[in-house]
This record gives C-alpha cells, structure tokens and sequence, in this order.
C-alpha cells in the first residue's frame, strides 16, 4: 500500500465564514473512506478541493505526490451530490464528453453498466428518475480507471434499492489499488464496505480511524458512534 | 488540436455548421439580387440585396451570443461547473473558448465579406461603385488620381490595415463580454452575490463605458496622428490614405491593447491568482 492522498493544514473560507478548518489526514491506496457530519459540516468543500474545483493556494493537498491541478484531474473521478447536466443531455453525448477528456474512462464497461441497470444511451437526462440518474452519474464517475473516486452524497434522495445498485457498481469496477472517497448521510448503507471513517463537524477533523478499530476498540458501531457524537 | 478544444468543436459544430449555412445561403442570394439588379429598372433588387446582407450579418450577432452563452455557462451553471473537474488547466476553458468563438465568428464574417466583394463585382449599378466590396478598385483609382506611387500596392496595404482593424476590434468586443462574465463570477464569488445577472449587467455597463472612453481616446489619437501628418511623408500626403491607415493603426493598438489586458485578467481570474 503506498500514501495516496496527503493533505497537510487545509482551509478554507467562504466570506467570513470558515468552511475548512485546519484539516489534515491521509489516505493509502486500496481504502474506502467515509466522511461523515452533519450539514453544513465542510464535507463536500473537502471532496471539492481534492477535485480540484475549488483552488487550494497553499498546496495543502498532494494526490498521487503531486500538488491538486490538472494532473491530479486526470487521475482524480469525481461525482458530484447531483446530477449536474443539462435535462436536454444525452446519455451518449455525455460518455462521448468524458471519452474525449478522459484517457482513463471506459466506454464498454460504461456501456455494460447502462445495460445492466435498464438505461439507454439515447436517453436524455430529463426522462431520468432520481434513482437512474443518481446510477447515471455513478456509472460515468466508476467507468474511469483512476486512482481516487470522489463520491460526493452518492445516495441522496434514492430508495434503497437503488441504493443497492449503486454499491454494486462502485465495489464492481474499483480497482484494487485505488483509493475511493465517499460522503453520505445514510451510514447504515456504507458501515459494512468502507474501511475507515473521518467525522467532520463544523470544519474540523475530529475522528479518522479505521472501522474496525472503531468496532474492536469501543465496541460501537459507526452509526452508534456518529450518533454519539453529533447528538 | 488539444481535448478541450476538440470537445468545444465538437458540442459546437452542428449548431453554427446551420448558421455558416444560412449566411452562405443569404450572402449568395445578395450575389443573384445583384445580377438581377443588372437587368432590373427597379431598385427592388438592390434594396433586397441589402436587406438579405443584413439578415447574414444577424448569423455574425448568432454566433457570438451562442459562444458568450457558452462562457456564462460553465462559470455560473453546474454542468459548468463539473468542466471544472477536466484535467486541464482552469484556464483552458477561457483559451478554448475564445479560441473557438472567433474562430466560428471570422469563418462567417469572411463569408459576408466575400459576398459583398462578389456581388459588387458583378453589380454595374453605379450606386454600388463605392460599396464596401470595391473598397480596393476605388481606393487604387483615387490613389492613382492623386498621382501616388504605386497606387495599388498602397490600395492593397490600406485594405490589409483596414481589415485587421476590423478584426481587432470584433477580438476586442468579444473579449469584452467574456472579461465581464469573469469578473461578475469574480465579484459574485468574493461577495457571496446570489444576484448572478444583476452584477452581470452592472458590469457589463461599466464595460460599455469603459468603450465609449476607448472609442473618444482613439479618435484623439487618430486625429493628432492626421493633425500631425507631416512626418508621414512617405505616404505622400494623401488625405484618405493617410487618414484611413492613421485612424486604422490607432484602432489596431487601442483595441488590441485593451482585449490584449482583459484577455490577461480574466485568465488569472480563473487561475484564482487575483482577488478583487
């Protein structure tokens, strides 16, 4: 296992307001991490700048040994926690996007996941429901090889079979060494596949530690924990 | 060629591949109302002829607005902002996007430009001798009237002048539309502003005014440069070329001075180097 992600002292501030306070911790490769807290807590600023959309000035993150920018980018799949394209968007038009941009992206195995979970490639994104397009922006994020998947609430608003679905194609199609990052609400969902957790309250890192630790040590569940925490 | 600029070419081409269409279409219509006008008494066709060029200068507007909405797009929208997450350089997309918007622009100015050169061409209507298409024809007769040296080498220079002056000054208004949009996502961003089109507007009117200034600061220039002829001599003191190259030149470095600077901010806006 080699050190994948290394973030050193990260901020940052929207106006007056401290978004990300100080946060340091590290990743190694082949983990599933899961970062937890309430709204409003920082958590998809964090996923944001390790996605290198919102800038970092101080370098405060390194993936791979290199500083966020567009070298990152190209090893770096990122999900937002909403499907972000236009109602007018067609599914192929988007894979056709991310095969231009992305040397790493998959269109058969893309194509496979379309099949497998009942979506077409000419559908637009409007005729999507909130399940199928949640399992859209999945199937496109899970379809590039990187080395770091940034899921940002990949269950937000769906049923939990849909819920379901989505697991399957994330534990499916990640590879072995890659490292994949998730946020969500619903911690039930994700306890038993990730391997370690970071709580996250107003802006600081306040827990990383590995589930199992955390089961072992404490005899707490994740829920039980979060619960304990957060309440 | 690189992705992004593929991707913009691509997302891009059906649209304004229509729009190339119709302005060849209309601007060989104003070539047939020309020769129509030839054999005509009546001054319908001519006027048809100048109202068809007009319409094929709407493709020219078209475009733009198209390739403006594009920019506003991927800073104020979230498909946008998912462009962000590409493995280029935040301001590739500015590159790219003025790389492709004028690109598309020129390719359907010279369209039209070719057009009003045909159609006064084969126009032998004496009210079109001094059309924009004759410009060359006209300006060689004049300079050799005037007893120039080679006049039309001189005819050909001025043109050449006149129509880079054009394009630096269509690069600079299209600039100027895409360094307001940056600096409304600049100050919106900063401010936490959620009135996205209200800053756009404000901005956009001290753009305009910012313009206006250039527009007085050029004609200033232009004319002390005219006032001040005398050390022209090597364009032997003709009046129209003098003034057309004088007033050309100054236009070409006003303009391209300023799209030159606002192209610069509105790359380290993206870069997020600059906080205003």
């Amino acid at each position: 296992m080699s050190t994948i992600l290394e973030c050193k002292g990260l901020s940052h501030s929207y106006g007056q307001k401290k978004a990300l306070d100080d946060i340091s911790f590290t990743l190694e490769s082949g983990r599933i991490t899961g970062i937890f807290g309430p709204n409003g807590s920082g958590k998809t600023t964090l996923i944001k700048m390790l996605a290198g959309m919102i800038h970092d000035d101080k370098n405060a993150v390194t993936i791979c040994g290199y500083p966020v920018g567009a070298g990152t980018r190209a090893v770096v799949s990122y999900s937002p926690d909403r499907v972000m394209y236009k109602a007018d968007k067609q599914i192929s038009d988007i894979m056709d996007s991310y095969e231009i941009m992305f040397d790493d992206f998959d269109k058969n195995a893309a194509r496979q996941f379309l099949d497998e979970f009942g979506l077409d490639e000419k559908q637009h994104v409007g005729e999507l429901s909130k399940g199928s397009a949640a399992k859209l922006q999945i199937i496109l994020t899970m379809s590039r090889k990187a080395s770091l998947y940034l899921l940002d609430e990949p269950f937000s608003g769906i049923d939990p079979v849909a819920a379901e679905s989505i697991i399957r194609i994330m534990l499916k199609s990640i590879p072995d060494d890659s490292s994949l990052i998730l946020t969500t609400h619903q911690i039930s969902q994700v306890e038993q596949i990730i391997d370690e957790a970071m709580f996250i309250k107003d802006g600081r890192l306040i827990l990383h530690e590995p589930v199992e630790d955390m089961r072992d040590k404490n005899g707490k569940s994740l829920t039980d924990a979060y619960l304990e925490e957060f309440r | 060629m690189n992705r992004l600029d593929r991707l913009e070419i691509k997302e891009t081409k059906k649209i304004m591949l229509l729009l190339i269409t119709l302005v060849a279409a209309y601007n060989l219509l104003a070539v047939l109302c020309s020769v129509l006008s030839n054999i005509s008494a009546s001054d319908a066709p001519f006027i048809m002829k100048v109202i068809l060029m007009m319409i094929s200068a709407l493709g020219v507007v078209c475009a733009a607005v198209i390739m403006i909405a594009r920019f506003y797009g991927i800073l104020f929208t979230d498909e946008g902002l998912m462009r962000f997450s590409y493995p280029v350089e935040k301001n590739a997309h500015l590159k790219t996007n003025v790389k492709c918007g004028l690109m598309w622009l020129f390719a359907m100015i010279t369209i039209i430009v070719a057009g009003l050169v045909i159609s006064d061409a084969v126009t032998k209507r004496e009210v079109e001798d001094w059309g924009a298409g004759n410009l060359y024809r006209n300006l060689a007769e004049h300079y050799a009237g005037n007893y120039l040296s080679a006049p039309s080498a001189k005819a050909l220079l001025t043109v050449i002048i006149c129509l880079i002056a054009l394009a630096v000054f269509v690069i600079n208004i299209y600039i100027s539309f895409i360094f307001t949009l940056t600096m409304s996502s600049r100050i919106c961003g900063k401010y936490n502003i959620l009135q996205k089109k209200g800053v756009i507007f404000i901005t956009g009117i001290v753009m305009f005014n910012i313009h206006l200034i250039t527009v007085e600061v050029m004609s200033r220039i232009g004319a002390a440069f005219y006032a001040n002829y005398d050390w022209l001599d090597l364009f032997e003191r003709d009046g129209v070329f003098v003034e057309l190259i004088d007033r050309s030149l100054a236009n070409i470095i006003v303009y391209g001075i300023t799209a030159i600077v606002m192209y610069r901010i509105s790359k380290t806006i993206l870069d997020k180097k600059l906080d205003i």
